[in-house]
């Protein structure tokens, strides 16, 4: 009973205040500091030359065509996505295939990046690129299908991609070149809007009148 | 504090010497592994380096510096990224020596130096059977010193809430160390 009385009480406390002595040597702070010298010197380099790096390899990606390239990456994948799956989905009010203009009808207005489509008896047709200027796929009528159009475009993809279409210049670069754009280009954002808005039915029959 | 917010390197290199003991004290009894400890606590500084200039003033900049770290940290356990094994520091000579270690054992120095390599490891693993939050306050309070005030600035909560998690935490501890606790 003596015994305990005069030994000290061990309290919770008393324990985890052991852990203070356990420290780490003189040799791991000299490991520790080199280490850190080394992460410090690797932040600042990459903190000196990342916008200069961000910078060069952006007007080196455009430059090489990255730019053309993307642009008809969008516009394949916009298509695909808004392509409907089924023979009822309509992107424009019902009408013949033979009201679909051709490269020949109208003059030249705008670009349009959205997808114009036409459904009827499961058959589709689509354009794709300047409005009232279809491109290849939109003309040939008669082969109207989803096959078609990927193909085609596809087609149209590589030539742009090549550079060249044969007569030494860019086919992208043509279609896409200002002298085939009567009104003003619009910015990257207002198609993207218009795009997204294509979904309405006003919308919908208002260009559906302007381009036929 | 000006020169380090005006770019100059060597002075951070001055607040590293000043606080990484204290800094990877708190890291290492959080995760109970030296060399995880050893990388978070560079990471808490290169972090601090990098936002600096964020730094306001608003609290005292070895608070601001600890809740870097200790957020990094439970970050990290978090995604459960760290190691699951201990890696512990040595014990100082004195531990063996210490009025706990005596206490406990009535052998020679060799039996207590023994018994205070028990003692640590079943203090690292009672301290991780804690939720991290529960472990960040024992450490801030019972190891690392600071005031429940302190406490609340750095873990970003209540005095109150501080009080209990320790309270809470205590109890725990207590029955996971109740063999050593007379």
């Amino acid at each position: 009973m003596s015994d305990q009385k005069q030994q000290p009480r061990i309290s919770v406390e008393d324990l985890i205040h052991l852990k203070r002595s356990e420290q780490p040597d003189a040799s791991f702070w000299q490991d520790f500091d080199r280490e850190f010298q080394q992460r410090r010197l690797r932040l600042l380099m990459e903190h000196e030359s990342g916008d200069s790096i961000w910078r060069s390899a952006w007007l080196r990606w455009g430059l090489a065509g990255g730019i053309p390239t993307a642009t008809a990456a969008a516009v394949l994948t916009l298509g695909l996505v808004q392509l409907p799956t089924g023979g009822s989905a309509s992107f424009a009010p019902a009408g013949t295939l033979s009201e679909v203009p051709t490269a020949s009808d109208s003059p030249h207005t705008e670009l349009s990046l959205e997808p114009v489509a036409t459904t009827e008896n499961s058959s589709l047709n689509l354009t794709f690129g300047l409005r009232d200027r279809p491109l290849e796929t939109a003309a040939s009528t008669s082969s109207s299908s989803r096959t078609d159009f990927v193909a085609s475009f596809v087609s149209f993809a590589n030539d742009a991609l090549s550079g060249e279409d044969g007569n030494g210049s860019s086919s992208f670069r043509k279609v896409m070149t200002p002298t085939s754009l009567v009104s003003e280009p619009r910015p990257a954002h207002q198609y993207v809007a218009e795009s997204l808005t294509s979904a309405s039915a006003d919308s919908k029959a208002h260009r559906s009148s302007e381009l036929f | 504090m000006q020169r380090v917010q005006a770019g100059d390197v060597a002075a951070f290199d001055f607040l590293v010497t000043k606080y990484r003991e204290r800094l990877f004290s708190i890291v290492y009894n959080l995760t109970s592994n030296r060399e995880d400890a050893a990388d978070l606590t560079q990471e808490a500084f290169i972090k601090a380096f990098s936002s600096i200039k964020r730094f306001r003033g608003k609290s005292s900049f070895f608070t601001w510096l600890y809740r870097i770290a200790v957020n990094t940290t439970l970050s990290q356990l978090k995604k459960h990224r760290l190691r699951r094994f201990f890696s512990l520091e040595n014990l100082h000579e004195e531990a063996s020596s210490s009025e706990i270690v005596e206490t406990l054992s009535e052998g020679g120095k060799a039996e207590r130096r023994a018994l205070a390599n028990e003692l640590q490891e079943k203090l690292n693993e009672a301290l991780q059977k804690l939720s991290p939050k529960h472990r960040t306050v024992v450490v801030l309070f019972e190891i690392e010193g600071l005031s429940h005030q302190e406490i609340s600035e750095v873990m970003d909560c209540s005095v109150g809430t501080v009080r209990s998690r320790l309270h809470y935490a205590k109890q725990q501890l207590q029955a996971y160390l109740q063999d050593y606790i007379r």
